[in-house]
């Protein structure tokens, strides 16, 4: 990481005057994935097709690994591209195994039985053995999406592009496409660029963010430091799901704790944040869904904990935060984390046995706001305990 | 009323212009194209099989129909042995190649206008880009070279039936001499009226493809609606697109051959 592999500067496009790219400008580091999110409508898929070379842009430049002929027909030297189509563009007429072998049938003289061969190897890879002889009309959303995937490999890409890779999938579906992005960007090695509006999903397996609206790039930068940004329309874009997801798991949103931040001050003492997903890269099976579930489950158990007059705030999917009175005999940090924990070894087959949970308390008077809270790592006074230690 | 006349025309022109460069281009891009004999072999059995059975059963009934009025008419002037010839010539020169290109247009060039506009509304086209595969010369160009065979040999397959068709209405059911239809056959028609039957097939089997093709391939482009209304668009545009052509390209060919 670290080296710009993919750079694009001042890239506009208009189509019948109506101005689409207005000037984007946003470079791609080597091995990373980044994700574009915006609106709908406002030229995203646009600007992966002309990153792809589908659409020819009106202004600007685009240049992967230093070069500026990007595409399949810019030569043997130039980087290797792939794309991954938001219907999957599986072609109907051939097989699972026939989509994946096109690219090597068509671009290079390789042996037929060496074409099978790597077939078959990505096959056992992608976990896709029992559908390679069906055609994509026979095959589930996400049986479709990863042969696509295994297309789009097959030529070991040093760059794919991902355009919205979850449309149309149910919630366990779009976070197995999710996992699956970030567990094979670890295999295979490559360069990611992802449109998706899946917030908070997309964001646990992306490295960057880059958010277009209005046709330009107004925000480039990490994850947290998406969750961090105070640009208004930014922060409505981003929370508002978060919003929905606290109100589908019943609990009070952010929103909830801000307005009740003065309160909260003067009844408690404590707010203790928990994190149920501290490591964003570590693959799971039925990731998300599983995770919300479960989470939901970690917030009820820890509900019933006796301490008179505690609340609990939904944070978003991977925090939830407890405003508690300290009791020098029930140490609440404490209390929280045995809980989960013993929430965690009462279900081991639920995806929580792959997080490791931890927790840090905050004395409420220390805050000065809750925005605080979004700061975390900042906070030198956080107590840092993992369950693992503590159950040790 | 000017102005308006005027956009017309520098739309039609550069329609016309746009459609030339894809014919050149897939053309061109055939140079390039992989398993050339397998995909011309395959695109020739899909059009070609796809097809016969219709153009043996239109050739059929226009040969029945052929020698039951020109066996009532040529029989008001006392000429039914003429029956043979006019049947064969009325055939191979105009009917075999404009009646079995339309069925081909109603066959084969909706069907390829239909799967053309689908793979490009499903991005199946832009895939074979990011690819590295050139869509004209995968999906244009081998069908393009199939109708120069497909459309030439269903019109000798239509031309042969009608005139069995002619010989069972004149014969077989109006009781004419059986020798004498053969006969007048074989000194009625000139190897330059096969030739001539020929050359149209040949010029309608290209143009039809290309314009079902290129309707297909600009699905996106040229519909007014998105998804299975703009293949539909597109589609019902190649069908009459393609049987106004042959018939215009019929008249060009006619005047200038004779």
């Amino acid at each position: 990481m670290g080296t710009p592999f993919l750079e694009i500067k001042g890239v506009k496009k208009a189509f019948n005057g109506r101005v689409v790219l207005d000037g984007i400008d946003l470079t791609v580091d080597r091995g990373s994935i980044t994700t574009i999110m915006g609106k709908s409508g406002i030229g995203k898929s646009v600007l992966l097709k002309c990153i792809a070379g589908l659409v020819d842009y009106d202004a600007g430049e685009i240049l992967l690994d230093g070069q500026s002929c990007i595409g399949a027909n810019c030569g043997k030297d130039s980087p290797r591209l792939s794309y991954l189509f938001q219907q999957n563009a599986l072609f109907d007429s051939m097989t699972a195994a026939e989509n994946v072998a096109f690219p090597l049938v068509e671009t290079t003289r390789m042996r037929r039985r060496e074409i099978r061969r790597k077939v078959k190897e990505l096959f056992e890879q992608l976990d896709l053995g029992d559908v390679a002889n069906k055609y994509p009309a026979e095959m589930s959303g996400g049986m479709q999406k990863r042969v696509a995937l295994g297309r789009a490999l097959i030529t070991q890409p040093q760059l794919i592009l991902f355009d919205e890779p979850t449309t149309g999938l149910d919630p366990q579906r779009k976070n197995s496409v999710f996992t699956m992005v970030a567990d094979y960007r670890k295999r295979f090695d490559f360069t990611a660029v992802m449109v998706s509006h899946d917030i908070p999903e997309a964001l646990f397996v992306s490295d960057r963010v880059a958010w277009v609206d209005k046709g330009v790039v107004r925000f480039v930068g990490s994850p947290t430091d998406l969750e961090l940004t105070r640009d208004p329309e930014l922060v409505e874009f981003v929370h508002h799901r978060n919003g929905l997801l606290s109100d589908l798991a019943g609990q009070q949103g952010r929103s909830a704790l801000f307005s009740d931040w003065p309160e909260l001050r003067k009844k408690f003492d404590e707010f203790i944040v928990a994190t149920c997903a501290t490591e964003r890269r570590r693959p799971g099976s039925d990731l998300g869904l599983k995770r919300f579930v479960s989470y939901r489950e970690a917030v009820s158990s820890v509900k019933d904990l006796a301490r008179e007059g505690s609340s609990i705030y939904f944070l978003d999917e991977r925090h939830f935060g407890f405003a508690v009175k300290s009791k020098p005999d029930q140490p609440p940090l404490a209390q929280v984390l045995r809980s989960l924990k013993e929430l965690n070894d009462a279900q081991p087959l639920t995806v929580m046995t792959s997080y490791q949970w931890s927790a840090r308390s905050y004395r409420l008077a220390a805050l000065p706001s809750p925005s605080a809270l979004w700061t975390l790592e900042d906070l030198p006074s956080a107590d840092v305990v993992s369950a693992n230690a503590l159950s040790a | 009323m000017i102005a308006a006349t005027g956009r017309f025309t520098i739309a039609l022109v550069r329609e016309w212009g746009t459609f030339a460069l894809f014919i050149l281009r897939s053309l061109w891009s055939l140079l390039k194209l992989r398993a050339f004999f397998r995909r011309v072999s395959r695109a020739i059995y899909e059009m070609g099989v796809r097809c016969a059975p219709i153009i043996v059963t239109v050739g059929c009934f226009t040969g029945l129909v052929l020698g039951l009025q020109g066996y009532f008419t040529l029989s008001k002037i006392g000429s039914e042995f003429i029956l043979g010839s006019t049947v064969a010539l009325a055939l191979i020169r105009e009917l075999g190649p404009v009646l079995s290109a339309l069925m081909i247009v109603g066959q084969a060039g909706s069907a390829m206008a239909a799967e053309i506009g689908i793979q490009r509304n499903s991005e199946q086209i832009d895939a074979l880009e990011t690819i590295g595969v050139n869509p004209l010369g995968f999906l244009v160009g081998p069908r393009l070279v199939a109708a120069l065979v497909v459309f030439p040999l269903h019109t000798a397959i239509f031309d042969l039936i009608g005139i069995v068709g002619g010989y069972v209405s004149g014969v077989m059911i109006m009781s004419m001499d059986g020798g004498v239809y053969w006969q007048n056959v074989y000194d009625g028609v000139q190897r330059v009226d096969v030739f001539n039957g020929f050359q149209k097939s040949l010029a309608f089997g290209f143009i039809v493809t290309a314009i079902c093709a290129f309707e297909g391939f600009n699905t996106h482009r040229k519909s007014s609606q998105p998804g299975a209304r703009g293949v539909s668009q597109s589609t019902t545009r190649a069908v009459v697109f393609s049987s106004i052509a042959v018939l215009a390209v019929d008249f060009v060919i006619t005047s200038l051959l004779g």
